[in-house]
């Protein structure tokens, strides 16, 4: 067998690092480390695709997928503080030999259609070129502002909603979006018997503002007897 | 080069001279790093009205390896409960993070050496240079995060998460500032942007070419986020020593936290290279055409330029807090951004229709 | 050279194993990345299709892929927090049943 050559030494070596990246990803209980390891998948792939000849897909993959989504589970999984998973006995537990079968399954019929379609005897498997323009910046951007010019602002409108969503999602409480007379409630939150506030979960705006409203008039209150004190002692 | 060329083939020897670039490279980095924290040690003495440190050597110039020295020997306390695989992790990629772009910046023009050929001066040269610094610089974030959780205490989470939600959001207007240098120039090559800045005897740069479009508030909104992005003064609460106990590295000793101040000191330099290389001319001046070799005389002069820009900065100003820190990347440098992307394409569609 | 046949067995096996950790895993979070693990290795098929016929559509449809999967993990964890702030766990067993 001959030298390999240096693009199937990069792929093998780039193949072998996304696989066992995505091993360790599957195999890690502690999230975190998952995150990382699936970082480590993420890179890889971006050099995969540079032996493609895909040189934008590369950076946009390491710029989005490593740089920006990730980093966003990483933020979650800080937040969170989400443990590692416990080793109790799981109630589906007949789950994971199943997947396994279900997996091996899907990997016999991927390689089924592949063998079939490299050793038919008309089809040739086309070889990679060795440097094309198709992956180059100009000829991508050609490409989405000609002809596919509106999957591009379908999916510019997309990310508004997913932006607007996560917005929604992350608000706390039942402060009105929008503060416009005769949009905010001026009723004080619920008192209990003692006269504290009763907290309810979510309540925090209307809570602050109810509590500020109680100290201020206990120091309206407590102003007029610290002033008889004072007189009494001065 | 040529003779290596014919004895391994021409792709293993431009392989063989991309590594002994990249190895002058990281020499080079690191030297100018050392003694910018020198510089910055002596500057901000004079400005403060004293000395710095100048025992060290003649005028304190052997003091970065005294430093060095020091860093080495100190002892290294690991906190007990501390996952450890991510702490030592985080650091590692800090600096990889900071040290990887250097290989796109164009030193100079193209020059000839005796034995070995004529060459541009540039380790890499490629077609996304400038999506590939913006994604470096997207996975340096990892670093800082990874180091506030896993020193498992709560000054160096909340300096680790504060530095890095300041990171990710103004990398948004940094790399919105650049799209204007790419509307102008039609490339994301490095090298190509630099040399279309020629011409004017070597003034035509990219901050006041009005035969283009002048980048003036690109520039401006550049500076600023890149000054938030390496964390410095103004920007820097999240490693403040009044505030967080020094924040994210709390918990780093010896050569672990000399590789996080290294790495702040490289993404500084790094920073103000590509500040030059878009808005300042990168090598471009006076009698470069004549003399090449010059070129990098004058890259090295506007980095200078920018690194005191940097320590000027921190000897003058005093720190923003977190929310107003926030607010400004979110709600003013970002619309400031986007309405210079927007004015500068108005400006090229007139001018090319 | 490499045939294509290399980066679709490989594509194939990084979205088995994604199937894999789908099933098996019970953190709502690590079960969404390995969403994203199955959304990578369709983008490596459709990039080395792309790459091996010539044709830019595939890496088109690739970078819709990518802004398709960021504007998910960006609602998808804002659902897992909301679901965490109310149940106090991220255990999807846990969450099987539509209780509070």
């Amino acid at each position: 067998m001959e030298l390999p050559s240096i693009s199937q030494l990069l792929f093998v070596l780039f193949g072998a690092m996304a696989l066992g990246c995505a091993v360790a990803m599957v195999a890690q209980r502690n999230p975190l480390y998952s995150a990382i390891s699936l970082v480590g998948v993420f890179v890889s792939l971006a050099c995969l695709y540079l032996t493609l000849q895909a040189p934008f897909i590369a950076a946009v993959q390491v710029i989005v997928y490593a740089g920006a989504i990730m980093v966003l589970v990483v933020f979650v999984i800080m937040l969170l503080n989400v443990e590692e998973e416990v080793r109790r006995p799981v109630r589906l537990h007949y789950l994971i030999p199943v997947g396994v079968l279900l997996a091996a399954i899907l990997v016999g019929e991927a390689a089924f259609m592949l063998s079939l379609g490299s050793g038919g005897a008309a089809r040739v498997t086309p070889m990679a070129p060795a440097a094309s323009d198709i992956g180059l910046t100009a000829s991508i951007g050609t490409g989405m502002f000609t002809k596919y010019l509106l999957p591009f602002e379908v999916t510019s409108v997309l990310i508004l909603m997913a932006l607007v969503g996560a917005i929604s999602l992350a608000r706390q409480g039942r402060t009105p979006l929008l503060a416009a007379p005769g949009n905010v409630s001026e009723e004080p939150a619920a008192l209990t018997a003692g006269g504290e506030l009763a907290l309810k979960p979510g309540d925090t705006a209307a809570t602050g503002r109810a509590f500020a409203r109680q100290q201020l008039e206990r120091g309206e209150a407590a102003a007029p007897s610290r002033a008889a004190s004072e007189e009494d002692e001065g | 080069m040529d003779w290596l060329s014919n004895q391994i083939g021409p792709d293993w020897a431009r392989a063989v001279g991309q590594l002994v670039g990249i190895n002058v490279g990281f020499v080079v980095v690191l030297m100018i790093v050392a003694y910018t924290v020198l510089a910055e040690r002596r500057v901000l003495g004079f400005l403060q009205g004293r000395l710095g440190p100048n025992r060290v050597g003649p005028g304190g110039l052997f003091q970065p390896f005294a430093d060095l020295l020091k860093f080495i020997f100190k002892e290294e306390i690991t906190p007990a409960a501390s996952t450890r695989f991510i702490y030592f992790l985080a650091p590692i990629i800090a600096i990889t993070a900071a040290l990887m772009p250097i290989i796109v910046y164009p030193f100079g023009p193209e020059v000839s050496l005796p034995f070995v050929g004529k060459f541009h001066l540039v380790i890499a040269r490629f077609d996304i240079a400038l999506l590939y610094v913006l994604g470096i610089t997207s996975v340096g974030v990892y670093g800082v995060a990874l180091a506030g959780w896993s020193s498992n205490s709560k000054y160096s989470l909340m300096g680790g998460l504060r530095a890095a939600a300041q990171m990710i959001s103004y990398e948004l207007s940094l790399g919105l500032s650049l799209v204007g240098v790419v509307l102008i120039s039609g490339t994301l090559d490095l090298y190509s942007i630099v040399e279309q800045q020629g011409g004017w005897f070597g003034l035509r740069w990219n901050l006041w070419d009005v035969t283009r479009v002048p980048q003036v508030v690109g520039f401006v909104t550049y500076l600023i986020s890149a000054i938030a992005e390496t964390n410095r003064v103004p920007f820097d609460l999240p490693e403040a020593e009044t505030e967080l106990v020094a924040g994210f590295h709390t918990e780093y000793s010896a050569l672990k936290f000399a590789l996080f101040f290294m790495a702040e000191y490289v993404n500084m330099f790094t920073v103000s290279m590509l500040a030059t290389t878009l808005f300042l001319g990168g090598w471009q001046g006076p009698f470069v055409d004549v003399f090449p070799w010059i070129g990098i005389v004058w890259f090295l002069l506007k980095v200078t330029f920018f690194l005191f820009l940097y320590i000027w900065l921190r000897g003058t100003l005093p720190r923003f807090r977190f929310d107003q820190l926030m607010s400004f990347g979110w709600k003013f440098l970002l619309p400031v951004a986007i309405l210079n992307v927007i004015l500068t394409a108005t400006v090229l569609y007139f001018r090319w229709s | 050279m490499i045939p294509l046949t290399w980066y679709l067995a490989l594509s194939a096996v990084l979205f088995t194993i994604g199937v894999v950790g789908v099933i098996i895993k019970r953190n709502a979070i690590a079960m969404f990345m390995c969403i994203e693990l199955m959304l990578n290795a369709v983008n490596l098929t459709f990039v080395a299709f792309s790459s091996y016929f010539g044709d830019v559509t595939g890496q088109l449809f690739v970078f819709i892929v990518m802004t398709v999967a960021a504007a998910e993990a960006a609602v998808g964890l804002g659902i897992i927090i909301a679901i965490f702030r109310n149940r106090e766990s991220l255990d999807v067993d846990d969450a099987s049943v539509l209780r509070l």
